[in-house]
């Protein structure tokens, strides 16, 4: 009985603990969920206050009708279409990339992966024009391209990550396949992929939100409005050398946490539910 | 293996090199073709004309409608529109101008000397009357004309205001700052003010317009901040600088200024410390007037920064706020200009627009807005009027390193505050890094 | 390189046919499975990467033609730049300080919310929330605000007895407003850790519970060892991206004050397109590209004393 009491009390502890933490943790994420039922001066001179003193739309009306006649409905549409064939296309390849690094020894290896860690080391700032350039002789500019088809050439960070997760799979399981008569693609497709699941997941997470929130390439890439990604239609509303409109942009922000965060819960229950994935079950 | 790899590298870096130095050498080469490229004649053919600019929601939405008023009278052109927010503007322009991109028109600022290699001169369209600028004068005009050529045709004008609070200074018991007043009685007053009421005499101070643009030239000594071609400092005596930085080292000490760490906390112009009531002053353009009056929302008033002796110069001038500027490589050079005569004359198009940029330089234009301003609109017009006559320099041409220029002044001015160096050594270290970083970008 | 002969045989035996022994040849097997990567490296990264290799020796301004200039921008750098040391300096105190806090933090987080609970999936979304605010505006205001000098910071030290500072505007402590802003968005390090702890075989803590280890126990002798390769990665990305740090310091602090926060990123970014000194800042690039590859090649052959891989030949 005592036990169990004990047990209790450490549970309360641990809640009390986590809970009091979280909120530390996520107070700024209210306070511009709050924010955004402010007027901008109530934001930039009463902030130390959290709650609004009422449920005022008016941000969100203002805010979604965008910039003459271009409502943020397109800028969410033009988002999503990124973002979406972006992550699919990062998630497939560098699961395929990771697997030839970390699972067959092939000439060149080295130098290759090294070339890729080396990709991730450079400041991008320093690429910016020399890609513009590249994507403009290509005739990319003003379209989709230059955002979506690199991701279907894998991406370093994710790569390297996936190469982390199939490394902890023990390589009895290959052999073993290989004496079952598989080849190295059969391997890939049906002893690993399923077993990196939880990387997998991770990747579509991560990638979703950085692509959603990247900003410089839709910012260089796209000069129509109508092309625009909600990453920037947000950024037009800030003019530091006239005003600045925050309660709108609060109001935009806030509902574009929506569908990354929308992704996350999907997703987050492949992390948690159900028996943990043995490496030998498969 | 090992040599193919190699000689696949150098090939690739022999195609990247070609590729930068042709990208780079355009002026032989003509602007990538976007549409079929004929001859403007007089038969209207279709074009579309990029056009970009930067802003908050209202200006977007202002400027399109402006665009669409365009179009509807002159159905031949359509507009490409690119707006973006005023701290991306310049990272997209950057780039632009690199790849030799740009739009057709595009919004500057005073910066015409850093996108000079891309900006059309504009003289022989108003010799030909494409833009039309006989409703205004050349005191306007000089805003935006460097070392003689028109760079562009500004959309507002601006100067810098003292705005201050008249309730603090009546409660500190002082008399309201006048057009004549010294920079030892605005000293003096902050004093004063943190005496009597615990506040700060004044907020932020902009080092560089008011330690440097303005301030040099009220010694009288006919120097100004930058010699006349831009390629070093224009004055000799570097106690002019120092005595600036020693107010503010002064007041600081005293608590009548804030120290860094509170002005490292301002996070908008909208959030100065006049407004949340920290201070009896601040330093507004006039373009800012507006937006910080309501936010403050209690009476506030103007007048032009102090000077340095009563009977001295002011050293006050009138700029460009912004300024829209045709590229020299694009393919509409003339609907262009045609579209910016519109875009600054047409009382239409500016009863649309209402001034959101600053004080229109064309006085029919100007008449008509002044007419249904609100209160804090026509205070702003009042001022610009007043610090027109007041002026005494034309406006400082911006260098290429203007940016650079003001990051040093920032830091030989932190370092002073924190003890590390006295304003006269400040003074000096910042001339040799001036001139050194003018030197590198001419 | 020993093991693919064995491999290679194996299939060889099972399989029969020219075509087939090509196909599953392992330089050919493993050319296939980098081909996108390849591809992707020769079309899209590579010539970018040798072009600001290239400007790195010219002067460029951006608006006309780089000039070439041999090794002066080097040169200039390591002679008459005392920013370029200050923004080294800055950058190795903040790597130094912030990434083990954000590796160690987001691992005990996602040690502690690895349960089967409801409650431990709501506070993990809870969690990975302040990720995904990342560098808005909104960041950056609420962040001058908690660091204020009434700020809720200064308050919480008021109460332990503590004088409050100056957070923004002291150089001795400004840093520390952007490291605990690194340490706050630990959002995507915590789900990789969890996505790493799901890995790892129920069956070998019911193994560990039989013998009678201790939660701690098992922390120590089953949870780090099979996560050491995942802590790896996150070590590893999280060093590289804390030398390439820029957006902290851009919202926030601009460097300031007294150039205390001035990491090399943001000052290389304000070279290339605020002071149009493109060169200069693509050479600044490279020597970054070579601090980060010697540190990163030092921590890879650490690797072989503390990461354990369950593919490794014993």
């Amino acid at each position: 009985m005592s036990e169990k009491l004990k047990k209790r009390f450490g549970n309360l502890i641990y809640h009390i603990f986590v809970a009091f933490f979280a909120f530390l943790m996520v107070y700024p994420v209210l306070w511009m969920i709050f924010g955004s039922f402010k007027t901008s001066t109530q934001i930039l001179n009463e902030s130390h206050r959290l709650f609004p003193t009422e449920l005022n739309w008016d941000n969100y009306i203002k805010g979604w009708k965008g910039f003459g006649g271009i409502t943020f409905a397109t800028f969410f549409k033009n988002s999503v279409f990124v973002t979406v064939i972006a992550t699919l296309g990062v998630t497939i390849s560098s699961a395929m990339v990771a697997y030839g690094f970390s699972r067959i020894r092939f000439r060149g290896r080295g130098i290759a992966f090294a070339c890729m860690m080396a990709t991730l080391m450079l400041p991008g700032q320093i690429l910016l024009i020399p890609q513009y350039i590249l994507f403009q002789k290509l005739q990319w500019i003003n379209t989709y391209k230059p955002l979506i088809v690199p991701s279907f050439f894998g991406s370093a960070f994710f790569i390297f990550m996936i190469m982390q997760f199939i490394q902890g799979l023990p390589k009895e399981l290959d052999e073993a396949a290989i004496i079952d008569g598989c080849t190295r693609y059969s391997i890939f497709t049906r002893v690993v992929l399923p077993l990196i699941g939880p990387a997998i997941v991770t990747t579509v997470i991560i990638n979703f939100y950085w692509k959603w929130d990247d900003f410089m390439g839709p910012l260089l890439y796209l000069s129509r409005p109508q092309k625009y990604t909600v990453s920037i239609a947000i950024k037009a509303f800030a003019d530091a050398t006239a005003s600045t409109d925050y309660g709108a942009m609060f109001a935009m922000s806030t509902l574009s946490l929506l569908p990354v965060f929308t992704i996350f819960l999907f997703f987050n229950r492949y992390l948690i539910e159900g028996v943990s994935t043995t490496g030998l079950k498969g | 293996m090992k040599k193919a790899l190699c000689a696949v590298m150098v090939l690739f870096m022999i195609l990247s090199i070609s590729a930068c130095t042709t990208s780079g050498n355009t002026p032989k080469t003509p602007a990538e073709p976007t549409k079929a490229a004929t001859e403007p004649t007089n038969k209207p053919e279709k074009i579309e004309m990029r056009i970009m600019w930067w802003g908050s929601q209202t200006r977007h939405d202002r400027t399109m409608a402006v665009l669409d008023l365009y179009t509807q009278k002159n159905p031949h052109i359509t507009f490409n529109p690119e707006f973006m927010g005023s701290n991306d503007y310049w990272q997209k322009l950057n780039t632009l101008v690199a790849a030799n991109d740009v739009p057709d028109v595009f919004q500057i600022g005073n910066n015409f000397l850093t996108y000079y290699s891309a900006i059309e001169p504009l003289d022989e369209y108003t010799k030909n009357g494409l833009i039309d600028v006989s409703d205004t004068n050349e005191n306007f005009l000089s805003t935006t004309r460097i070392n003689g050529e028109l760079l562009g045709i500004s959309l507002g004008t601006n100067s810098l205001a003292l705005l201050y609070d008249p309730a603090i200074f009546d409660q500190a018991g002082l008399s309201y700052p006048t057009t004549d007043w010294t920079w030892d009685e605005f000293e003096q007053a902050c004093y004063t003010i943190k005496d009597k009421t615990g506040l700060y005499g004044s907020s932020m101070l902009n080092d560089f317009f008011i330690g440097c643009i303005i301030s040099i030239p009220q010694y009288g000594t006919n120097e100004t901040f930058y010699n006349e071609d831009v390629t070093g400092l224009g004055y000799k005596d570097d106690q002019f600088f120092a005595n600036y930085l020693q107010m503010k080292y002064n007041l600081t000490k005293a608590g009548a200024y804030p120290t860094p760490g509170e002005l490292a906390e301002i996070k908008d112009i909208e959030g100065d410390l006049i407004v949340t009531g920290k201070a009896a002053m601040t330093w507004v353009h006039s373009n800012q007037l507006v937006a910080v009056m309501n936010a403050a929302n209690r009476p506030l008033a103007i007048t032009v920064p102090p000077k340095r002796t009563k009977d001295g110069p002011s050293g006050l001038c009138i700029r460009s706020s912004q300024a829209m500027s045709i590229y020299n490589k694009s393919k509409y050079k003339d609907e262009a200009a045609n579209f910016i005569s519109f875009f600054v004359n047409d009382i239409d198009a500016n009863n649309i627009l209402d001034g959101e940029r600053g004080v229109p330089i064309m006085g029919k234009v100007r008449s008509a807005l002044a007419e249904k301003a609100d209160d804090a609109t026509r205070q702003m017009y009042e001022f610009v009027d007043l610090a027109g006559k007041l002026a005494s320099n034309p406006p400082p041409v911006e260098p290429a390193a203007q940016i650079e220029i003001q990051d040093v002044i920032t830091r030989v001015n932190e370092q002073v505050i924190f003890d590390q160096i006295t304003p006269l050594e400040a003074a000096q270290i910042m001339r040799k890094a001036v001139e050194q970083a003018l030197q590198r970008s001419n | 390189m020993k093991k693919a002969p064995k491999a290679k045989t194996a299939v060889k035996s099972l399989k029969s046919g020219r075509w087939t022994q090509i196909v599953n040849n392992d330089n050919i097997a493993g050319y296939f499975f980098i081909l996108p990567w390849l591809i992707g490296f020769l079309s899209f990264t590579i010539l970018p990467i040798f072009a600001s290799l290239f400007l790195s020796f010219t002067s460029y301004n951006l608006t006309s033609s780089p000039k070439w200039v041999g090794i002066e921008n080097y040169v200039r750098m390591f002679t008459d730049d005392p920013l370029f040391f200050k923004s080294i300096k800055v950058t190795l105190y903040y790597v130094i300080f912030a990434v083990p806090l954000k590796v160690g933090f987001a691992l005990l987080v996602a040690f502690l919310l690895h349960r089967r609970s409801r409650a431990a999936n709501f506070y993990r979304s809870v969690f990975y929330l302040p990720s995904l605010i990342g560098g808005s505006v909104a960041v950056a205001l609420i962040w001058k605000d908690i660091f204020s000098i009434n700020g809720p910071i200064n308050s919480l030290l008021k109460i332990f007895g503590l004088k409050g500072v100056q957070w923004l505007g002291d150089p001795r402590f400004a840093i520390w407003t952007l490291i605990a802003m690194t340490v706050w968005q630990f959002g995507s390090s915590m789900i990789i850790f969890a996505a790493g702890l799901k890995q790892i075989p129920e069956t070998y803590y019911e193994a560990a519970k039989i013998d009678g280890a201790s939660r701690f126990h098992s922390f120590i002798y089953i949870t780090l060892p099979s996560l050491s390769p995942v802590i790896f990665f996150n070590l590893v990305m999280q060093m590289i991206n804390a030398f390439m740090t820029f957006t902290q310091a851009f919202l926030i602090t601009l460097g300031g004050p007294l150039d205390s926060t001035l990491f090399y990123a943001l000052y290389l970014y304000r070279r290339a397109f605020a002071y149009f000194d493109m060169g200069y800042a693509s050479a600044m690039a490279w020597i970054l590209l070579i601090i980060i590859a010697a540190v990163t090649a030092l921590v890879f052959k650490s690797s072989q004393y503390w990461v354990y891989y369950e593919s490794k030949e014993k």
